[in-house]
């Protein structure tokens, strides 16, 4: 059983069955809601005052030790069990998601980066650039203006999703801002959650820093009303109870967006392309929609984008090289072909196969669609985008809501972009190469975390 | 089937089954002191249904599921006996369910609480002074049951009260800021009583046990033992609480509502919390009522399987033959000299769970 991991390892009377494409995967236990109570009060006395009590660089090495241990690389702390193989890890989470073999690596990868490369992150949110002001919180600004950057919370609670391992990186950074981590997976995909929990207990993060708690949603809902700030991940359902509760940061759903100003480059059609197909296409970051305005031809830019997806592989999906994802539930994948066909549109990808939704090796796929529409359309869990077009005195306002906005070819209306608290992470001239966890996340981890306040010593 | 032939050696009657199903229809069709409500549809019919029910399973034959509503529009007193006299009191159900239904009752709760101490003696359970934090009073049931609990201990009754239909309406709210200001304000009412009186038992609900608050409120008080109801709880709860967070004092569970009566939590003497997989099994106060485990063709379901409750009370101050409730159990065989059927985790089954708000009692 995939157990509760709160100070030890626990396993639960109740229980419930991790589907997989081919069956069950594994059982994962079922917390109840004392349990979590139990973990945010321990995370927020004992694990608060654990962490203060590592030094942050020792701190950020035990983080990038367990990034190592994560990957299946590195030998654990003594006395700590061994994580089962890495290899074992990524089949149960493709089985268990659909997600193919190489973007669950490539996922658990970056995230991997993220612990290993922690002290890079924590610098970009130091309001002094450097990491000793999580040592010693007090500095100076304009000569003698005493300032101190201090944590306003003691635990982070995180209501965390299935579709991407690589999300996991923003609560484990908590843990480098000494700040415990209460989080309950999804009964998706609790795998990584669990071995996550077992490479930074394994690494030397105090136990009591490190709460993991599958269960029902209950929990999650729990988790985000009861701890002293939390993350949200999920569909608009799932997070919509949080949308108005400040101390709640509500992650989902992405709907990225890419503006072009004028028709794109061969190599600008590259990285749109890419936007839309790479981690399954089921990640915030990936392209939903793409919008031409101005001197942009949507037809063609459709159809560039389409060109690029026709060679996605929806193959075995333990085989390394295959794009494009399964559906363990056969249903879902049909209500979203249903959807897609009742957008009023027309498929750009359709000349190229006789059906969107195929079985491939035993399980059900959407292949890459790009839909030429007027409509803004929805977020789906596969490589899918909608091209429309807006005039540009509609933009950016039309779009609001977006986790991440590209714009090409139009400088005036990036910096609009830019300046609209809207969108949170913008990007000129392409879809953005890699995850750097040194940009935000809708928002940096410190701006909830800590606050500055005033210290003069004198 | 269910066995119809035991007797209760907790129970004011020691009749078994059909013998006691004979007793409560003959008060209840009697044509002179009978209940106004089932004489007039007996007539509707046209049947004698003391001639036609001889046993329980006859009660079958007879009747069709009862329909609940009834109580919500009939004038109380029109499902009582003409017979029954003296103090007699209107209780209601908390309304999660709708509008609230209303029986006549004189001595069912006085009776139900002899038969919770009987049981709660095999456990050795602790007795005194009884703290009711937040069973509701005024018309609902359980306030009365805890005043008489700790009659039958001798003791005092304290009672924290809530308004159970106040209590929904919060908990229905989108933001839970003000259910849990209510919340707070019983449990600010319930540390004063702790901070001078020698409360040696507290009644409460298991929702209410989930709250850190009440945790370190029974760590520091002169509790001994605790009795929940009212709310559902899971297996897992049930282990944290026995095993942590109330290891140091008894905790005893009742399954029950104000038409039912009180199921308590089955002696761990005849079986062990953890032989039982942290199931909570509770008693029927047999014959007086019999929540039978059937599936949806209405038939009773084997012994380890999940089912529907419906629901029979039979005593002489109101019938109330096979009323299908919202919660789902599984049916399972009783033990040592409490051998009739018994009720295991029961809670709100899927199909009610979309309309009830239930956890506010």
């Amino acid at each position: 059983m995939l157990p509760v991991v709160s100070d030890g390892e626990r396993e639960t009377v109740r229980s419930t069955t991790v589907e997989g494409i081919d069956g069950p995967v594994a059982e994962a236990a079922r917390a109840p809601t004392v349990r979590v109570r139990d973990a945010l009060s321990t995370a927020r006395e004992e694990g608060f005052d654990a962490l203060a009590d590592v030094p942050i660089a020792e701190l950020l090495d035990r983080l990038a030790t367990a990034g190592a241990l994560f990957l299946g690389e590195g030998a654990p702390s003594a006395g700590a069990d061994p994580l089962e193989p890495f290899e074992t890890y990524r089949r149960r989470v493709t089985e268990a998601t659909g997600l193919p073999a190489g973007w669950v690596r490539t996922s658990a990868h970056w995230l991997a980066v993220g612990l290993r490369h922690a002290a890079e992150s924590l610098r970009a949110q130091s309001p002094t650039g450097e990491l000793d002001v999580y040592d010693d919180p007090t500095y100076t600004r304009e000569t003698t203006v005493g300032l101190a950057f201090t944590p306003r919370v003691r635990v982070l609670g995180a209501s965390m999703p299935a579709n991407d391992p690589t999300v996991y990186a923003w609560p484990a950074l908590a843990i480098g801002m000494r700040i415990p981590i209460v989080l309950r997976p999804s009964d998706r995909e609790p795998f990584t959650a669990i071995r996550l929990a077992r490479a930074l207990l394994a690494a030397g993060i105090p136990p009591s820093a490190v709460h993991v708690l599958p269960g029902d949603r209950a929990v999650g809902e729990t988790i985000c009303r009861e701890a002293d700030h939390a993350l949200a991940f999920g569909g608009a359902e799932a997070v919509a109870p949080f949308r108005d509760d400040h101390a709640v940061e509500t992650y989902g759903p992405g709907e990225s967006v890419a503006v072009l100003g004028r028709d794109p480059t061969d190599r600008e059609l590259d990285t749109l392309a890419r936007g839309v197909r790479r981690a399954g296409g089921r990640a915030c970051f990936n392209l939903t929609r793409i919008v031409a305005t101005g001197d942009c031809d949507p037809d063609a830019l459709a159809e560039g984008v389409a060109d690029r997806l026709a060679g996605a592989d929806a193959g075995p999906l333990h085989d390394e090289r295959t794009d494009v994802p399964a559906f363990v539930d056969r249903e879902a994948a049909v209500r979203i072909d249903d959807a897609i066909a009742a957008i009023d549109g027309s498929d750009v990808t359709a000349a190229d196969r006789e059906t969107r939704l195929v079985e491939r090796d035993g399980a059900a796929r959407l292949l890459p669609t790009v839909l030429r529409t007027d409509e803004l359309v929805p977020e789906f869990p596969f490589p899918f985008v909608g091209v429309t077009e807006r005039a540009r005195s509609a933009l950016p306002d039309c779009l609001e809501g977006a986790y991440l906005a590209v714009a090409i070819g139009d400088d005036d209306l990036e910096r609009r972009l830019v300046r609209s608290p809207a969108f949170r992470k913008v990007y000129g001239g392409g879809y953005p190469a890699s995850v750097d966890l040194r940009e935000t996340h809708e928002t940096y981890l410190a701006s909830f975390l800590y606050e500055t306040t005033t210290y003069d010593p004198a | 089937m269910m066995e119809t032939t035991y007797t209760n050696p907790h129970a004011p009657t020691d009749a078994t089954l059909d013998e006691w199903v004979e007793t409560v229809v003959a008060t209840h069709f009697d044509p002179d002191g009978g209940t106004p409500y089932w004489l007039e549809w007996q007539d509707d019919r046209g049947i004698d249904v003391r001639e036609r029910v001889d046993s329980f399973a006859d009660l079958r034959d007879v009747f069709d599921p009862f329909d609940q509503d009834v109580l919500r529009t009939l004038s109380a007193a029109e499902f009582a006996p003409q017979s029954l006299d003296g103090d007699r009191r209107v209780y209601e159900t908390g309304g999660t369910t709708g509008a609230p239904k209303r029986v006549v009752m004189r001595e069912y709760w006085r009776e139900q609480a002899r038969w919770t101490a009987r049981l709660l003696a095999e456990w050795e359970f602790p007795t005194g002074n009884v703290l009711g934090l937040a069973p509701p009073g005024g018309a609902n049931n359980a306030g009365t049951f805890v005043q008489h609990l700790a009659h039958e201990w001798d003791a005092l009754p304290y009672h924290v009260t809530m308004d159970p239909r106040w209590a929904k309406r919060l908990s229905e709210r989108p933001d839970d800021r003000e259910f849990d200001e209510y919340v707070d304000h019983l449990l600010e009412q319930a540390e004063r009583v702790l901070e001078s009186q020698p409360i040696a038992v507290l009644f409460t609900t298991a929702r209410l046990l989930e709250r850190p608050r009440v945790r370190d409120l029974v760590a520091d008080s002169s509790i001994e033992g605790i009795v929940h109801g009212g709310t559902a709880l899971d297996r897992d709860t049930h282990r944290v609480f026995r095993e942590e967070w109330y290891a140091d004092v008894a905790l005893a569970g009742e399954y029950g509502n104000t038409l039912m009566g009180v199921a308590p939590e089955a002696p761990p003497s005849l079986r062990s919390p953890s032989e039982r997989a942290y199931h909570l099994d509770y008693v029927p106060c047999y014959p007086y009522f019999v929540p039978e485990i059937v599936d949806d063709d209405g038939e009773v379901v084997p012994y380890g399987e999940r089912g529907t409750v419906r629901l029979t009370v039979l005593t002489e101050e109101f019938f109330l033959p096979l009323l299908p409730e919202r919660d789902a159990a599984i049916r399972i065989e009783g033990a040592g000299d409490l051998p009739w059927d018994w009720v295991r985790t029961p809670g709100t089954s899927d199909r009610a769970s979309e309309d009830a708000v239930e956890g506010v009692y």
